[in-house]
């Protein structure tokens, strides 16, 4: 009796603490949704939109994450899958010079990048960060990727060889449909941070009608406050902004945090 | 076991073109343009040898990025893993809700830092923000503060912003590390009379030695790259006392035009990273012999 009663108020002491620690991590969020509709309630969503046209923005958002998670998706499977299967020499030198990239802030890369997407005519274009986004989120998925292939066994290439397959055949149909909760975790991670980038997409894009989504609330610092852009229409367009994202984590993050959980980010 | 071939370089190829295109050609330029003074935009630009170093050198503003780069990553970094280990270790045990709390901690770091920058700027803002605000409400005039306009404030709210958004990632990778240390441990610890202080200083703590570097690791990266919420809030000020590394370079630039100053810094910074990788290296394989290299 007396041992159920102390497991009881340790129970009732944890629920206490994480309740407490959601109120403080998710007010900024909770604040953001109550001045939405202060004033004039759901009418502030109707002047946003008359004064943005946000679905261009959410329209290009899509454009370059889905353009980067085809491009991370045709180029890291295959890198990742050779680094962990097969023999080669410098296999090791090349996997620990792609690793580096993880460390490279954006910054090191925002000018020549801007110098060479003006040369190529890319300047102002969505597609314009498209492939800086999706080298970043290889050389930061590589190591996930890897190990997640380090742990399917090798005996099944070996099956295929003794089939006559080669390395294609194996990669294609035997260790990338198996690898598939895998590559699913890394693309959401890619995902996430494309969607999210700033400075690149900043500086490269310079026109609101080619912006991501993400990008326009930058501009509303400068207006907020006046006749047209009150603060409450302000909250209210972060709301409209926040919501593509939000809604993908709610059904991604079961699957973000067994992915992380599971060994996905094993050594 | 794995045979030799050719065709690994195939599968690498497409990476490793992109890598060369998008990350090793940029910071060539860089280091090639740190030698000459360059405004970034004329056809002509003149080799200068080591002067934008020593300009860098005596720039007051490189002092303060350095240490705010160091107080940023030593805060951050500390204060995140403390309270991830806490939240990791409650959630560890069987809880109901415990996925919700999980996903709710986590959350943060979802959210677009640019909205995230808004909703504090109205928080933090001297005459109408929500903070002074509520502290007049509750007659505490007193305290109140223009948070960001000061420096002091500014530099401490962007490290406070910083462990709300990232709390939640130090909070998942250790209880990922938790979930590594077999239950029998913590079974033989009871049976041997540790009460749940002593389980954590004695087995938790020293079994996630790993983690801890993993953690320290990604902080000090994350801090080196800090840019999107110290850009929207203050853009760096006041008089530089939010300036780190990315945003001094933006302002460099695009604003400044001293391209040869700002590849300087990115040259800078590009060495300090490779410093803390060669750490990162030099602990993780250095204590644990075992370890193979790949």
């Amino acid at each position: 009796m007396k041992k159920m009663k102390k497991i009881k108020w340790s129970t009732f002491f944890t629920h206490t603490v994480c309740i407490l620690a959601c109120v403080i991590f998710m007010f900024p969020i909770v604040l953001m949704l109550k001045k939405s509709v202060a004033v004039e309630g759901f009418g502030n969503y109707t002047r946003v939109f008359r004064s943005f046209n946000l679905l261009i923005n959410l329209g290009n958002s899509i454009l370059i994450t889905g353009s980067v998670l085809l491009i991370v998706t045709l180029v890291l499977a295959p890198a990742a899958f050779a680094f962990s299967k097969l023999q080669f020499r410098g296999r090791k030198i090349c996997y620990y010079i792609l690793l580096m990239g993880m460390m490279i802030p954006s910054a090191a890369l925002v000018f020549p990048l801007f110098m060479t997407v003006k040369k190529i005519g890319l300047l102002g274009s969505q597609f314009s960060v498209v492939f800086p986004y999706a080298i970043l989120s290889c050389c930061f998925n590589l190591m996930m990727l890897k190990n997640y292939f380090d742990s399917l066994s090798d005996q099944l290439l070996e099956a295929t060889y003794i089939d006559g397959g080669g390395n294609f055949r194996a990669f294609l149909w035997i260790m990338l449909p198996l690898a598939k909760p895998g590559l699913a975790f890394v693309l959401i991670q890619s995902f996430l941070t494309s969607w999210n980038e700033l400075q690149l997409a900043m500086t490269f894009i310079t026109n609101k009608e080619k912006l991501p989504i993400s990008v326009i609330p930058i501009h509303f610092a400068a207006t907020t406050g006046s006749a047209q852009f009150p603060v409450q229409v302000m909250f209210a367009a972060l709301v409209i902004c926040l919501l593509p994202i939000a809604i993908f984590y709610i059904f991604a993050s079961r699957f973000m945090i067994e992915g992380l959980t599971q060994g996905a980010v094993k050594g | 076991m794995k045979r030799k071939s050719y065709s690994g370089y195939l599968f690498i190829l497409p990476m490793m073109i992109l890598f060369a295109v998008f990350i090793v050609y940029p910071i060539v330029y860089n280091i090639r343009i740190s030698f000459y003074d360059w405004n970034g935009i004329s056809r002509t630009k003149v080799f200068v040898g080591l002067e934008n170093y020593q300009t860098l050198i005596q720039d007051p503003v490189v002092k303060i990025i350095l240490k705010n780069f160091l107080i940023f990553a030593v805060c951050t970094i500390l204060i995140q893993a403390i309270l991830g280990l806490f939240f990791a270790n409650l959630l560890r045990r069987k809880l109901k809700f415990a996925d919700l709390y999980r996903t709710l901690i986590y959350l943060p770091i979802v959210a677009t830092p640019t909205i995230v920058g808004n909703i504090f700027s109205r928080i933090l803002e001297s005459n109408r923000g929500y903070l002074n605000e509520f502290l007049r409400a509750i007659h505490l005039e007193s305290l109140c503060h223009s948070w960001l306009a000061e420096p002091k404030t500014a530099l401490v709210f962007i490290i406070i912003i910083n462990i709300w958004q990232w709390t939640g990632y130090s909070m998942l990778v250790y209880y990922t590390g938790m979930l590594n240390i077999s239950e029998d441990v913590y079974e033989a610890a009871k049976i041997d009379g540790a009460g749940a202080f002593s389980q954590f200083f004695r087995i938790t703590l020293p079994l996630l030695r790993g983690t801890h570097y993993t953690i320290f690791i990604m902080g000090m990266i994350g801090s080196l790259k800090t840019f999107d919420i110290p850009y929207v809030l203050t853009r760096g000020g006041p008089n530089h006392a939010t300036e780190f590394f990315s945003t001094y370079i933006n302002t460099q630039s695009f604003s400044l035009f001293n391209q040869g100053v700002s590849s300087a810094i990115v040259v800078v910074m590009f060495v300090i990273a490779m410093v803390i990788t060669a750490a990162q290296l030099y602990l993780y394989y250095h204590n644990d012999k075992d370890k193979d290299l790949a």
